[in-house]
């Protein structure tokens, strides 16, 4: 019998709306973000609605354009019907904002591994920052019922 | 640590400034509530060695011998820590 263990690549998604706040606030929007129950139209930079397929594009989260860069369109999050949240970020901002997108991912998914990790019972979580941005959230799980491994 | 209750599992998850996180598979972590799996690369594999009479785990990438011993349990064990101290290094955080 042969046992693999294996490795799990995840492309980060924002499905937690806490998680995507507080990830808001770190990254020094707080007090800047506007939480609706429905979703409201985003402004571009013109002052106009922004339209994407004839349609105005709303988001229930939102970053208003003042609190941004210069020239800067709002900023969105729509919730989808699976429980992630789109961003609505404009052609203009992901050029001169490149990373801010995947900054947020990783500060949001700090924070849902971080809760994660407290759900599952671990002990001694932890956050190791490494040279290349790189967070790694650890802690140890106790139960007679861990497995970690795939046998085939 | 004691533990008096049961079995360690080390757990760790590797979130990269790129967007995506990598981490040593297990079935304890729901690993969909951070994002869409794209992919679970082959990490280990662990054999029966006969000629050493005991089980041996080599890495999928390097062949390079990272736990043995004569218990499979306690190989296990060893190679999930081995490549949970890897990311905790940074040496596994790109795949």
């Amino acid at each position: 019998m042969n046992i693999i263990s294996h490795f799990t690549e995840i492309s980060l998604e924002i499905r937690d709306k806490e998680a995507l706040l507080a990830a808001l606030t770190e990254m020094g929007y707080d007090g800047k973000v506007e939480v609706h129950d429905a979703p409201v139209v985003l402004i571009g930079y013109d002052g106009n609605p922004r339209v994407l397929r004839h349609d105005n594009v709303r988001a229930e989260i939102v970053i208003r354009r003042q609190h941004l860069w210069r020239a800067a369109n709002d900023i969105g999050f729509a919730r989808q019907a699976d429980g992630t949240y789109t961003a609505y970020i404009s052609e203009y901002d992901r050029e001169v904002q490149p990373t801010w997108h995947t900054r947020l991912l990783q500060a949001h998914g700090i924070h849902v591994a971080q809760e994660q990790l407290r759900t599952l019972g671990c002990v001694g979580v932890e956050l190791t920052r490494q040279e290349d941005g790189t967070v790694v959230i650890s802690g140890v799980r106790y139960d007679d019922q861990a497995v970690s491994s795939f046998h085939v | 640590m004691s533990n008096p209750a049961g079995r360690a599992e080390r757990i760790a998850i590797a979130v990269r400034p790129d967007g995506c996180a990598v981490a040593v598979y297990s079935d304890t972590v729901p690993f969909e509530t951070l994002g869409r799996v794209t992919a679970m690369p082959r990490a280990s594999l662990v054999e029966w060695d006969g000629s050493a009479r005991e089980w041996i785990a080599r890495d999928a990438r390097t062949n390079e011998i990272v736990a043995h011993g004569r218990s499979r349990e306690a190989v296990l064990r060893d190679e999930h820590d081995h490549y949970v101290d890897a990311l905790l290094r940074g040496s596994l955080s790109s795949l």
